[in-house]
């Protein structure tokens, strides 16, 4: 496997999946780099075979750095649980940050919608209803949300996927 | 740092178990049980699509909280309050209507009905007109970290490797190994529907289409759009506007093309 193209293809997700956790930059790029050193070891020792599993391997790394650099920054203190450190990610300003190109092409995309499809994925994704309770809101049948909404994301993944590869040098 | 270098294998996840369970919007929500969240990470640090399909579903919940949508009101409502008009204009018409048949006394002889304007039969250029493709369906790669490993897909991309090239009729065959390879993935079918209905082979591309139809994907819609041409290069136009129809209902991006066809073949 080319090492430099592991590094490319995979240093965006652990950073994200890090910092998720981490919340701040530095740190996270630091685990990111850490994590990307071992994984580039495990490759060159042949300990991977096969790379259908890299994510498995990735997690394991990263979660213990994580967890190591929690003892080493508050010494006394039990780590908490993963999945808790994760909580109120989605609208962080760290997130922001990260997913800044993907927002600034979603706005547009969003922009090119109608008012239906705003609406629908503003329930999913804002209000967190479950597709049962979109169907009822707007009085239509489930099947029929369930469409709904499979095409508006369609139609936004299009528009999104068109923006982000004219903004590619 | 101490770990199996297999990882743990406990919870499988895959491309379709993250889109058939909601598994991005509940990740960003944070609605995911543990092993539900330990496996979709465990899944999208190795995968190129699902991190792609993340960020940017991420990114859309960000901007939609800080959009002001305009929100229809609840249609429950709107549809119980529109039924009640429906039903007092309803009343307020039977009435008049018995009314009036009241206050006549003097049977009529009933109007004739107006001749069937005599169904026209348009010309094979017309035909070729109404079912030709004025933009054939692009395809957009995704990218497999490590290159794709399932035998289908693999064919599936050299089909559309031809494609992408506008070499529609050599698409044909190994799309068709894909989809035999693998039935249920209604990318195949449509995109092999298009190659045949591109090359002229229309009995295929109907038998591809009405594949792609029967169940609600994300190429259903653009399947009844091609589907009504397919039937209009058949001059069979009740199935074309039976499709047509459909397209129109969905408020799809074809539902203007879909009105214009429906127009035009009303005669026919």
């Amino acid at each position: 496997m080319d090492e430099a193209r592991l590094v490319e293809e995979y240093r965006s997700p652990i950073l994200y999946f890090v910092l998720r956790r981490v919340r701040d930059r530095t740190t996270a790029e630091e685990i990111t780099q850490e994590t990307l050193v071992i994984l580039l070891q495990a490759v060159r020792e042949n300990r991977l075979r096969e790379e259908a599993k890299i994510g498995a391997y990735i997690f394991g790394i990263a979660k213990n750095l994580i967890l190591k650099n929690y003892r080493i920054q508050a010494r006394e203190t039990e780590p908490p649980d993963l999945d808790s450190m994760a909580a109120g990610w989605v609208n962080h300003p760290e997130a922001e940050l990260f997913l800044e190109e993907e927002r600034k092409n979603v706005r547009r995309a969003l922009e090119q919608l109608s008012d239906q499809d705003r609406e629908i994925l503003h329930y999913s994704f804002v209000e967190h209803e479950g597709l049962e309770e979109v169907a009822a809101k707007l009085g239509i049948p489930y099947a029929a949300a369930r469409k709904r909404k499979s095409r508006a994301l369609e139609r936004l993944r299009k528009i999104f996927l068109g923006m982000s590869q004219k903004g590619r040098p | 740092v101490k770990l199996s270098d297999e990882g743990d294998e406990r919870t499988k996840m895959d491309c379709h178990t993250v889109e058939d369970h909601n598994i991005i919007e509940r990740y960003i929500s944070e609605r995911l049980s543990g092993p539900e969240l330990e496996a979709f990470e465990q899944h999208y640090l190795g995968c190129n699509k699902c991190f792609a399909e993340l960020k940017m579903r991420h990114a859309a919940a960000m901007e939609l909280s800080s959009l002001p949508i305009q929100l229809q009101p609840s249609r429950s409502l709107w549809m119980a309050l529109s039924w009640r008009w429906a039903f007092a204009s309803g009343a307020v018409a039977l009435a008049l209507l018995v009314g009036i048949l009241y206050l006549r006394p003097h049977e009529q002889a009933r109007p004739e009905l107006p001749q069937i304007a005599e169904l026209q039969q348009p010309s094979a250029a017309v035909i070729g007109q109404l079912g030709s493709i004025d933009q054939i369906p692009p395809y957009i790669p995704g990218v497999i970290r490590g290159g794709e490993t399932d035998p289908a897909m693999i064919k599936f991309q050299e089909g559309m490797n031809l494609y992408s090239m506008q070499k529609y009729a050599d698409a044909v065959s190994p799309l068709m190994e894909a989809a035999r390879l693998a039935p249920d993935r209604p990318i195949i079918p449509f995109y092999l529907g298009i190659s045949y209905l591109v090359s002229g082979n229309t009995d295929g591309a109907i038998e591809q289409l009405q594949r792609v139809i029967a169940q609600d994907n994300p190429y259903s819609e653009e399947g009844h759009f091609f589907l009504a041409k397919a039937y209009l290069r058949k001059r069979n136009f009740s199935s074309a506007r039976a499709q047509l129809q459909t397209v129109q209902s969905l408020h799809d991006a074809h539902a203007t093309a879909a009105q214009d066809l429906l127009n035009r073949i009303q005669n026919f």
